[in-house]
């Protein structure tokens, strides 16, 4: 069975954002929803987006190697994603990677044995001012990745807690959330 | 029309110009990767740098001018990519200064950064724009002394970039990733010309390649990339390593396979053939030729038949040529001349339907034929030429243009992208044009196609439809019955709202042309009605045909006449005969090329043959334009041209045959027409003959249809060809297939034209019920489907 | 400081106005948006100006592009032809130069006020669709902006006939997936219609063929944001702060280490000592450079010459660098600079889409290699050579800025900082030695 044969109606809503006769528009969300749902886009799924969108696979094949988000190997169900961009690096994203790459044993493009994780370095995530930080998947971002915190993730993830859970009981995220709000009077989001 | 100076030169240029083709224009050169002639600029190869200014024009209209009074010059900031920028009135060029130069020296420092130094193995060495500016740009000055004194041209001291080296793109093609330069010439034509997308960039930044991911690069045209790859990164497979480029002798011909008179080069070597290439005609092929024009030549060296063949006692022995002659001396003894029949090739020239003609006209036979003759002429229908196309506003294709004329298909294509004929300028085509645009999706609205099976060009259609074999006169009566306004009459397999959207459209247009292929004009009445249709309606035409002269032959009066009972002795120089023919003579002479399984069966005598790749001589194409073929070296023994071999036969008859060589009949061409082959105009000229033959149905029964394809059976001996079409393909509906008993993927042997041919079933369920359709070079046709052997069953 | 322009936070007559909302509960929701006055602005323009005096407006304002560029607002407004085709507004929410992030809040926080303002940008543009281009990590932003999309469709400030006036709008969302070059603007545009996001030859300019081969004018979320203030408050409010050339307030960022990192809306015209010491509350270590307006500007040294410069477009092209987005990073003593613009060469090698010569063989090819090598501590006097011409052979000759970008950074490195690379040159190691910086 196709991926998308039962999701005909996301399917239509997806197109109704773009002309009629530019169904190809439609390739980038058609892509990210197979990326989310498989952890990658393998080759039959890139055919069958080239026969929805009205093009070929070879097309498919260079839109989707154009950009980091979509992976053409599978990945971890927790594929993290850390920023190494100057601010970042600035706040410890180098270490920060290393102690990653060593506590899970893996390099990018490999997963954990248990399929858990695989990891990848990404540019500058729009994060600069709570650095370092990561990414899971395609979920809001974890800022201020101390040790501290990122042991207490692995820790939550390693036991399947809901990942919107874990980021809540980070240690310090309360006072993180605090001091966007004491600083809203002077215009500040930090 | 705006003035530019580029250098020390004023030159006029067309509105809309791009400064690299003012630049040529006058005279200078300029380098450059990624601009081409017919694509789309992209500006990004940045080899073109030059220096620009233009005047402007202050708030009272008048141009601002400088201290002294002159019109003042504002230099652009940047130096300007020549290809990308868009001349206006004024505008100041400089390609010479040192400060251009340096820019461009350095870019072409950059492209090589990662270029490998191979090119004593590579086959575009001799022809590569990379190495001619490499030349011109390189070693001009060392960049620093080492500390121990050696000096340092070549500053990129890095590992040069390693990928894959030899990467089969397809049969045909082969890509070194480490040779490929990025200027994207290959991506932009997959898409801009044939409409075909299976290349592309994968990647980004320094780790960009090209590459698919539809395997075989599905494109009835994919050669063309390894004429305009400006590096050797793109070779062509069936010759590579054959020869450096200075080697080749090269000699400017015309395509044989199909009726668009393709120009092209053949590069020969030690007297074999080794490559074909295109060669620019920007009112027939611009740079762009078929695949099977350029890859289908393999069977030219193979096997030639190089000493005549004279049957001894059961078999064929080789035999000098005055033995030839006296065994057909001794055949045709007592032989009533007005029996003796002539079949030409397809591909036969002008010349040579004139010599046969004469011939025929002395011996008094009404049996000349030639081989993809169809029912009704096509000299009965007022050609259209292909730039005809680029104005047209509607086009109504009936048939398969991109299997049986290719070159229609790119015209087409070309239409619907809106592309208009370039101006031409002192160095011809412009190579920057900047009106043609990168991704424009086809206009549908101009093109409405219908055909006896699904066709390319259908998904180019807002009105398509198939319909069954044998229905092309219903489908002219129900377009008719559209056009008068009436419902349309019911056409089995076609949405008669696509008939009455395609009437609409063809008769609010001005300009139409019309294609019409070789199921229409294999039905006398299909074809008498769209004839109908095109003369009253005014339309130029596109008659497909299967020969590749047929208009050509048509005028020389290369046409059967009377007398149905067949001719008794019978001078055969086509590749294949109908049956009725072989069987019903007496004595059969072939001038051959090869040693066909018909060949060796049938023919008394044999005389080895020239290929249409060794004559001089004329084509009349689809467009009716006379187009000259030039003979290339190719060694094939004894083998003589057509005109040599009719005289010889015409002498063993006991006549003296006034046309003994090429040029005799060209005399008498020129004689009676006032044309002088010898002398066309660059691009061919146009003649429009005037011919009337009588139709001569065509026998079309059963229920295998003969699918047009642009392979013809000769190419299919070739190696390469052969192993890139794999074996053919029978389609046909699920239901039908399993009503004969034949599972999908099963292997089986049907008789065709050619023999038995071994095929593969496929299901197509699009398809209409109870019909086979099989690829077929010439003749289109029909025949009862017969299975022979059939190891139905396994699927693979 | 009553009279004059406004070129400070602390000027009494400033306050907060994009930002107003960001951090408050619930500000991303319709009814919080309504409570404070939201879509009015839309209403009046929509039930009472004519599209032209919506871009007069604008242009009287002095409105600069906010993406980075600087380009005048209302003037690209203008270029827009009144032609009955269908025109397209895009918002450039692609925000992917490394030390940018004000944008993120805009849309996370207040989602309402972008729909607002391209509500307001696409009447005055005859646009009737528009579309977000986000980036495709920024998914809190994008959920609020669904939502708040869902939401305005819901009670009618989206779609047909908005405010009675005749005026249809829809508005969608397009995510990015990674890829820094989708900010360029005719990139973004190939990137929207599913091909791969190479920028496109200019001319043809968005508003003559953009989008689809439509008018297309694109902004960034800060401008269009702003817009919604200019229209509402008047061109004039909005130009009596900033500096002769560079009007209204801006979003500024800082990031590195400060004591409170984050985004500061100022007045153009604000120093940077301002933005640092008294909003960011001040270094944290002793720092020796900072980049003034994202990765892509010139560093500049952190010393008393440069920090007092007002931050406007003038006055750091006039110290050689540029405003660019307004994304501050303090770089500290203990760093090594050529280790950090390294950094950012990769990123900008990593982020080169690969079409032009210059930028794929130069800023992807070399250039990082070539730091590698000094960071090796392999590199001769002659690489640096090397490397100075190579940023000659690339600049101004690629076809897109990005390359540009990219080699910015590495002149004013070399102009300020010039012996930490002849230090790794002669001693093969860093001027600096770098502890640990993770925590
Ligand atoms: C390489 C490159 C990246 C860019 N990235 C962004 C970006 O992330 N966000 C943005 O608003 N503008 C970006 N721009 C600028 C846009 O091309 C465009 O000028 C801007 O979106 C116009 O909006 P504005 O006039 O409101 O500034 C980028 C430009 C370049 C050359
Ligand atoms: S400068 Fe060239 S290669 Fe780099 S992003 Fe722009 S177009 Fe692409
Ligand atoms: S940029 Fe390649 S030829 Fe002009």
């Amino acid at each position: 069975m196709g991926f998308f044969d039962d999701k005909q109606e996301w399917l239509a809503e997806v197109f109704a954002q773009y002309p009629a006769d530019r169904r190809r528009s439609a390739l980038m969300p058609l892509l990210r929803r197979v990326q989310q749902d498989e952890g990658y886009v393998d080759f039959e799924r890139m055919k069958e987006i080239a026969e929805l969108v009205g093009t070929t696979a070879t097309e498919v094949a260079g839109v989707m190697s154009f950009y980091s988000y979509y992976q053409g190997l599978p990945t971890g169900k927790y594929h993290i994603q850390v920023c190494r961009t100057l601010s970042c690096k600035l706040a410890g994203s180098d270490e920060l990677w290393h102690t990653l790459t060593e506590r899970l044993g893996i390099l990018p493009g490999e997963v954990t044995e248990d399929g858990r994780f695989s990891l990848q370095a990404v540019e500058c995530l729009g994060s600069c001012h709570t650095g370092p930080v990561i990414q899971i998947n395609d979920e809001p971002y974890v800022e201020r990745v101390t040790k501290a915190r990122l042991e207490a993730l692995l820790e939550g993830l390693e036991q399947d807690k809901p990942l919107e859970e874990v980021r809540r009981t980070l240690p310090d995220e309360e006072k993180m959330g605090k001091a966007t709000i004491e600083l809203e009077g002077e215009g500040g989001a930090s | 029309m705006p003035k530019v100076k580029v250098n020390d030169r004023v030159v006029e240029v067309p509105p809309g110009t791009s400064a690299m083709d003012a630049i040529f224009h006058a005279g200078y050169d300029v380098p450059l990767f990624c601009a081409e002639r017919h694509l789309s600029p992209t500006g990004s190869c940045r080899m073109c740098l030059v220096k620009a200014g233009a005047p402007r024009k202050g708030p009272d209209g008048e141009w601002i001018t400088d201290e002294s009074g002159e019109v003042k010059i504002f230099w652009f900031p940047k130096l300007m990519a020549s290809c990308t920028l868009a001349v206006s009135d004024g505008m100041v060029i400089d390609t010479l200064s040192d400060e251009v130069r340096h820019a461009q020296s350095g870019m072409v420092e950059l492209t090589l950064a990662n270029h490998p130094l191979d090119c004593p193995t590579c086959d575009k060495g001799g022809a590569c724009d990379l190495q001619d500016r490499a030349y011109e740009y390189g070693l001009d000055r060392k960049f620093y002394t080492r500390p121990d004194g050696e000096p340092v041209y070549t500053r990129y001291a890095f590992t040069k970039r390693h990928v894959d080296k030899h990467h089969p793109l397809s049969e045909f093609i082969i890509l070194d990733r480490e040779r490929c330069i990025h200027c994207k010439r290959c991506v932009r034509y997959f898409e801009e010309i044939p409409g075909d997308q299976v290349l592309d960039f994968i990647e980004r930044g320094v780790h960009t390649f090209i590459g698919t991911a539809d395997e075989g690069l599905p494109s009835g045209f994919s050669g063309n990339i390894t004429d305009i790859c400006p590096v050797g990164a793109l070779l062509d497979r069936v010759a590579r390593f054959r020869g450096r480029n200075w080697e080749f002798e090269q000699t400017a011909s015309v395509d044989p396979s199909d009726a668009s008179g393709q120009n092209i080069w053949i590069d020969a070597r030690s007297g074999r053939l080794e490559r074909i290439r295109t060669r620019e005609n920007p009112e027939v092929n611009d740079l762009w030729i078929s695949d099977a024009a350029r890859f289908g030549h393999e069977w030219v060296n193979e096997d030639r038949l190089t000493q005549p063949m004279v049957r001894k006692g059961g078999s064929l022995e080789p035999a000098t040529w005055e033995e030839a002659l006296a065994a057909m001396r001794q055949g045709l003894e007592g032989v009533d001349k007005k029996r003796v029949g002539i079949v030409l090739p397809g591909d036969a020239t002008i010349e040579e339907g004139m010599a046969a003609a004469e011939l025929s006209k002395v011996l008094g036979s009404d049996f000349l034929d030639f081989e993809g003759r169809t029912g009704v002429p096509a000299s009965n229908y007022p050609a259209a030429t292909f730039a005809d196309l680029l104005e047209a506003d509607y086009i109504l294709a009936v048939g398969d243009p991109t299997e049986e004329l290719p070159i229609a298909h790119v015209w087409i294509h070309k239409r619907l992208r809106g592309v208009k004929m370039p101006p031409r300028l002192n160095h011809g085509t412009p190579i920057a044009d900047l009106s043609i645009r990168e991704h424009t999706p086809p206009d549908r609205s101009l093109l409405g196609a219908f055909a006896p099976h699904t066709t390319r060009v259908m998904e180019w259609a807002e009105a398509s439809g198939v319909f069954e074999p044998g229905h092309a006169a219903a489908f002219f009566a129900a377009f008719e019955a559209a056009l008068a306004g009436r419902e349309p009459t019911e056409v089995p397999g076609v949405d008669p709202v696509a008939i009455k959207r395609a009437a609409e459209r063809w008769q609010k247009a001005e300009k139409r042309v019309f294609l019409i292929g070789a199921e229409v004009l294999g039905d006398v009445q299909a074809a008498q009605l769209a004839e109908r249709l095109a003369k009253s309606q005014g339309a130029g035409v596109l008659v497909m045909t299967p020969a590749a002269n047929a208009r050509g032959l048509e005028a020389m009066g290369v046409w059967p006449t009377g007398d149905r009972k067949g001719p008794r002795a019978v001078f055969i120089a086509a590749e294949s005969a109908p049956m009725k023919i072989l069987e019903g003579t007496e004595f059969r002479v072939f001038h051959a090329t090869h040693l066909s399984p018909m060949v060796a069966r049938y023919a008394d005598v044999v005389l080895p043959a020239k290929t249409a790749y060794e004559k001089r001589g004329t084509f009349l194409s689809a467009e009716n334009r006379l187009l000259a073929l030039q003979p290339a070296h190719v060694e094939a023994g004894e083998a003589e041209g057509l005109v040599q071999a009719l005289h010889l036969f015409g002498t063993a008859l006991g006549l003296n045959p006034a046309i003994r060589f090429v040029r005799q009949a060209q005399q008498r061409f020129a004689e009676r027409y006032k044309i002088d082959l010898n002398r066309l105009d660059a691009y061919g000229t146009l003649w429009r003959p005037r011919v009337s033959h009588a139709p001569r149905p065509m026998p079309m029964e059963g229920n295998l249809y003969l699918r047009p394809s642009m392979w013809k059976a000769r190419h299919r001996r070739g190696p390469t060809v052969q192993r890139a079409l794999g074996v053919l393909e029978l389609a046909t509906h699920p239901e039908t297939a399993l009503a004969e008993g034949l599972d999908e993927g099963a292997t089986l042997e049907v008789e065709t034209p050619e023999g038995p041919q071994r095929v593969r079933v496929v299901f197509d369920a699009a398809l209409p019920k109870g019909w086979f359709y099989l690829p077929a070079g010439v003749p289109a046709g029909r025949m009862p489907f017969k299975a022979l052997v059939p190891r139905g069953g396994e699927a693979s | 400081m009553s009279e004059g322009p406004i070129t400070s936070g602390h000027d009494p007559r400033f306050s907060p106005t994009l930002y107003a909302h960001v951090g408050k509960p619930n500000s991303w929701t319709l009814d919080y948006y309504l409570s404070h006055g939201g879509y009015e602005t839309a209403r009046a323009v929509l039930t009472g100006k004519q599209p032209e005096e919506v871009v007069e407006e604008v242009k009287k304002s002095g409105l600069r592009g906010r993406g980075g560029a600087g380009f005048p607002t209302g003037v690209k407004w203008s270029f827009m032809p009144n032609d009955g085709q269908q025109h397209y507004l895009i918002c450039n929410a692609d925000e992917s130069e490394p030390a940018s992030f004000k944008d993120r809040y805009l849309m996370e926080d207040d989602p309402h006020q972008l729909i607002e303002g391209m509500i307001i940008g696409g009447f005055a543009i005859r646009a009737t669709k528009g579309y977000i281009y986000i980036r495709g990590e920024y998914r809190k932003a994008y959920d609020r902006l669904v939502g708040a999309i869902g939401e305005a469709y819901e009670r009618g400030y989206l779609g047909k006939n908005l405010f009675g006036s005749g005026f249809d709008f829809d508005l969608y969302v397009h995510r990015g997936a990674g890829a820094y070059i989708c900010g360029e603007e005719t990139a973004l545009m190939n990137s929207l219609e599913g091909l791969r996001a190479n920028p496109r030859m200019k001319p043809p300019f968005p508003a003559q063929s953009g989008l689809y081969g439509k008018p297309t004018t694109i902004n960034n979320v800060e401008s269009l944001a702003s817009v919604v203030h200019i229209v509402q408050r008047g061109a004039d409010w909005f130009a009596q702060m900033g500096t002769e050339r560079s009007k209204g307030m801006k979003l500024f960022q800082v990031s590195g280490p400060a004591k409170r990192p984050g985004v500061y809306e100022l007045p153009m015209g604000t120093t940077f000592r301002e933005l640092i010491y008294d909003w960011a509350g001040g270094p944290t270590e002793p720092i020796k450079a900072f980049i003034p307006g994202g990765s892509s500007t010139p560093m500049l040294p952190f010393t008393d010459e440069y920090l007092d410069l007002p931050m406007d477009y003038e006055s750091l092209v006039a110290a050689k660098s540029a405003l660019g987005t307004g994304g501050v990073v303090l770089i500290p003593e203990s760093v090594c600079i050529v280790d950090s613009v390294w950094n950012l060469i990769r990123f900008y090698g990593h982020e080169s889409c690969g079409k032009c010569t210059p930028c794929r063989e130069g800023v992807s090819g070399w250039l990082p290699q070539l730091f590698e090598k000094f960071e090796r501590g392999q590199a001769t006097h002659e690489d640096l050579k090397t490397m100075e011409d190579l940023l000659d052979q690339i600049e101004g000759r690629s076809f897109c800025p990005l390359a540009d970008a990219a080699v910015w950074p590495i002149r004013g490195a070399l102009r300020h900082f010039r012996d930490e690379f002849l230090h790794h040159i002669e001693h093969g190691t860093c001027a600096v030695k770098s502890g640990p910086r993770w925590r």
